[in-house]
């Protein structure tokens, strides 16, 4: 078995075989040196060396194992990192769990940073996600299925759900659309997610992508199901609204009266973010007289000299200021940051006084990216920058006839697509009232005793009637010296 | 012909609508580097006709935030003035279009200033200014005594088109005296009710060479015009609406002394009512005011004799002003004050000139806040107010 698990892997250097012997029985143990614990390794060795005859020889009472039949099998049990322990005249074999395959530890959440609340952040190694998952929800519905994807590397994905809680046609929805998946390997849970979407091409997130166990843990106590790929330090969640992509974890942290402006900023933010530009190339190529007399004087004076048409001086800063938000992202972290700083000031300022651009086009341009920056969904802000250019072109060939068209056609886009079937502008099209606790506003947790409409969960109630709190009444309290 | 090709039929039609509304927008395709933004519009009798004084932006003048206050090619002034003759006023902005080499920019023009010669041939110029689809109807349409074209050109040292500055001064003006906010809408709207007198306020420009308030222009329907100057403003303003934080000095007398008193309208109001019941129209103008003494230069506190005399001493004041008012309008046979329109929303249609012999009595009652507000200073008694209690 050792020479032919080294047959289909060689060339190999990393491959280790090594003999062993029992009173009664010999053979080998076949692993991929780094993947494998050597020292337990080590120690199961000598304790099979030692056990003798009991049981079968290659099983050890200290270890976790699988029975593999095949070749195909071991590879495939050395590739993931089981030391297989193979007995001489036997068909089949041990695969013992003894993984140790590099991994990062757990560390703060970096895409979806808050001040309060949990701070750690799913890593690379499937197993530790799910058992962080199973930390924070010890519930005994809580459901892992395992699924292998990709025809020449496999790779586990993972479906989580509660049951009782998830709609069954949703998880029946989600196992059949992953189980369809045809795909050599499995980089990363963008991979999954591109082939489970519901439209087939939209720039607007239809699964949540998170890093954060805790925001896993509230959306499967939703009905959700989440998706996490080994391999990857982000979950997928399904299905998702566009209101949901504007909620970040931190709202649920802070007293609600904090939240409500911070939800109503991040929809603002969101349009602006769309919008800002477009609106600021209509008013100054087509609608001027929309504009206050003193500041389309301030504006024209700002733009006197500048050789450009608006929809150029536009189209260029923003481009500029894509560039320079994609070049800090890619160097590393203390240049991208010197980057940034340096791209934004000193180059839109010299940009201003070569007379270039106007300083209200950089101011516009620097506001779109800190209204874009506001998105606590990494997906929604690559929508936002991306649409951002449609609307910009229709401002300038159409001014504010344009972008009205574009936008109603991007809002009948939006109430058009779905996420596993749930409407992607539920709660407010269609309107569920009672999910509107939780949209613009977030309303106090003894509010929301409910579960989310859209999601049609099983139970539809967080706690049952009999256990609900009672409604708040003021309690009249009074002083008695 | 099946649903599916029915649905694709009006899905083309639909499409094909909205392309050619959106091709055709972009036919007003008009960059803010190529507009000469015009403010304000100045209006004078010239040899030709119509001579018209555009006050146009300089974008690269003083008082904007990307020059600050250098000076440049163009100069340093925030705006600059271009005039132009015809016969017409629609000629004249022709010929004043064809000195500029940008398109002329109307939509942000905030004032129309009429010198007191233009408007003796009004109805021309009313019917082009209500023509133009550029111009708005909340411009501010002002008169001068003067040539509307050197109120323009000879102010000096402002840091924003003159224009702009006239309107700042008018609405400043207004929110005290409402009946100078003399827009458009408004102007033409007066002109066309049965009264068919529109107050405008007048400006001039001042000894400093920046433009004031001069008073209250009364223009007619037919191009009359009848300026009422400053000091006689507030008698005019009180009938022709509401009043806002005005001051007032009251004559007063009391105990042998003589002076004046003053008084701080905080807000004041007058309604013209028709009473019918004896058969000819009376008029009977209700002004109502509240106000606080200001100037309460006395050594000792008011006693209530002394208010009461005082309150009297002001109705006497008001009604003796609304008298003069009305006096003057009814000697320059302007029906300024709506007598006619209030008649005619009672339904009574006056003949032309009857207004002036509708029987007027005065209601009037002054709610007076004192005490706390009233102050002295140690030189009251040298003061030429030093009137009040004893």
């Amino acid at each position: 078995m050792a020479r032919q698990i080294a047959e289909r892997l060689k060339p190999c250097p990393d491959l280790r075989v090594k003999a062993w012997t029992s009173r009664r029985d010999r053979g080998v143990a076949v692993w991929l040196e780094g993947l494998v614990d050597p020292d337990r390794l080590q120690e199961a060795l000598v304790s099979l060396r030692e056990r003798g005859c009991e049981g079968q020889a290659s099983e050890n009472p200290g270890v976790p194992s699988e029975e593999v039949r095949t070749i195909t099998a071991a590879v495939r049990a050395v590739l993931d990192g089981y030391a297989v322990i193979a007995r001489d005249g036997a068909s089949g074999a041990r695969a013992w769990r003894l993984s140790a395959a590099p991994a990062r530890s757990v560390e703060r959440s970096e895409n979806e940073p808050t001040l309060h609340g949990p701070q750690e952040a799913f890593i690379e190694s499937l197993a530790v996600n799910l058992a962080m998952v199973r930390k924070r929800l010890k519930s005994p519905r809580l459901k892992i299925e395992t699924f292998t994807v990709g025809e020449t590397a496999p790779c586990d994905i993972a479906v989580l759900y509660e049951a009782g809680l998830a709609k069954p046609h949703l998880v029946r929805e989600v196992r059949r659309r992953i189980s369809q998946i045809r795909v050599d390997y499995v980089a990363d849970s963008n991979e999954v997610r591109e082939f489970i979407n519901d439209p087939r091409f939209s720039v607007f997130p239809t699964t949540e992508e998170t890093e954060r166990p805790d925001r896993v843990v509230a959306g499967l106590m939703e009905g959700r199901v989440a998706i996490i790929a080994d391999g990857s330090p982000t979950c997928l969640m399904v299905p998702v609204t566009f209101a949901m992509n504007l909620s970040s974890p931190e709202d649920y942290y802070m007293h609600y009266s904090l939240a409500l402006p911070l939800r109503l900023l991040r929809h603002l933010m969101f349009w602006s973010a769309v919008l800002l530009p477009a609106l600021y190339v209509a008013l100054v190529t087509y609608n001027q007289d929309l504009l206050p007399t003193p500041l389309l004087v301030s504006v024209a004076a700002q733009h006197a000299g500048i050789p450009f048409p608006t929809i150029i001086e536009a189209l260029g800063m923003m481009t500029a200021f894509e560039a320079l938000r994609e070049a800090g992202t890619r160097l590393p972290r203390a240049v991208g940051q010197s980057v940034s700083i340096v791209g934004t000031l000193v180059i839109g300022d010299a940009a201003v006084r070569a007379g270039l651009v106007s300083p209200g086009m950089v101011i516009i341009v620097s506001a779109t990216g800190v209204a874009s920056f506001t998105l606590p969904a990494l997906g929604l802000v690559q929508a936002a920058r991306l649409l951002q250019f449609p609307f910009v072109l229709a401002a300038g060939l159409f001014g504010l006839y344009g972008v009205l068209m574009l936008g109603m056609a991007l809002l009948g886009r939006m109430a058009s697509l779905r996420s596993f079937g749930v409407p992607y502008f539920a709660p407010i099209a269609p309107t569920f009232i009672r999910d509107m606790k939780d949209v613009i506003v977030r309303a106090p947790w003894w509010m929301m005793q409910g579960r989310p409409r859209q999601f049609e969960s099983v139970e539809r109630e967080r706690v049952p009637q009999d256990a609900a709190p009672a409604p708040k009444k003021t309690t009249w309290w009074r002083w008695r010296p | 012909m099946t649903t599916r090709e029915a649905v694709g039929k009006r899905r083309r039609a639909i499409s094909a609508a909205v392309l050619c509304a959106v091709l055709v927008t972009g036919c007003d395709y008009n960059d803010i580097d190529h507009l000469y933004i015009a403010t304000g519009m100045g209006v004078d009798r010239g040899r030709q006709g119509v001579r018209l004084s555009m006050d146009l932006v300089q974008p690269g003048g003083a008082g904007n935030p990307a020059t600050g206050d250098s000076s440049n090619a163009q100069g340093n002034a925030p705006d600059r003035i271009v005039s132009a003759e015809g016969a017409t006023f629609e000629e004249a902005m022709s010929t004043l279009q064809a000195k500029l080499f940008h398109a002329l920019y109307l939509q942000h023009n905030a004032l129309v200033l009429f010198s007191e010669d233009a408007v003796r041939d009004f109805a021309p110029i009313a019917d082009a200014l209500e023509r133009n689809r550029q111009l708005r109807r909340s411009q501010l349409w002002v008169v001068t005594p003067m040539s509307a074209e050197s109120v323009f050109r000879e102010s000096t040292g402002q840091r924003e088109p003159i224009s702009l500055v006239i309107r700042d001064l008018v609405d400043e003006a207004s929110r005290r005296e409402a009946c100078l906010a003399s827009d458009e809408l408004h102007v033409v709207k007066a002109l066309l009710r049965p009264s068919g007198v529109a107050p405008l306020a007048a400006v001039d420009e001042g000894p400093d060479g920046l433009p004031e308030i001069q008073g209250l222009a009364y223009l007619r329907r037919d191009g009359k015009l009848d300026i009422v100057d400053r000091a006689q403003l507030l008698d005019n303003a009180w009938w022709l609406g509401r009043t806002l934080d005005v001051r007032e000095a009251v004559p007063w007398s009391d105990g042998g002394h003589r002076g004046v008193i003053g008084v701080h309208w905080l807000r004041t109001s007058t309604r013209r009512v028709v009473d019918t019941s004896g058969g000819s129209p009376r008029l009977r103008v209700v002004w109502r005011g509240t106000g606080e003494i200001e100037r309460w230069q006395a050594s000792e506190a008011m006693s209530a004799e002394a208010f009461t005399a005082l309150e009297r001493a002001i109705r006497e004041d008001v009604e003796h002003r609304l008298a003069r008012a009305l006096d003057h309008v009814r000697a320059v046979d302007m029906d300024a004050f709506g007598l006619a329109n209030a008649c005619s929303e009672k339904g009574i249609a006056l003949h032309p000139g009857a207004w002036k012999y509708i029987p007027v009595e005065y209601d009037i009652e002054a709610h007076l806040i004192h005490g706390q507000l009233a102050a002295t200073t140690p030189f009251a008694r040298g003061t030429e107010g030093g009137a009040g209690s004893s």
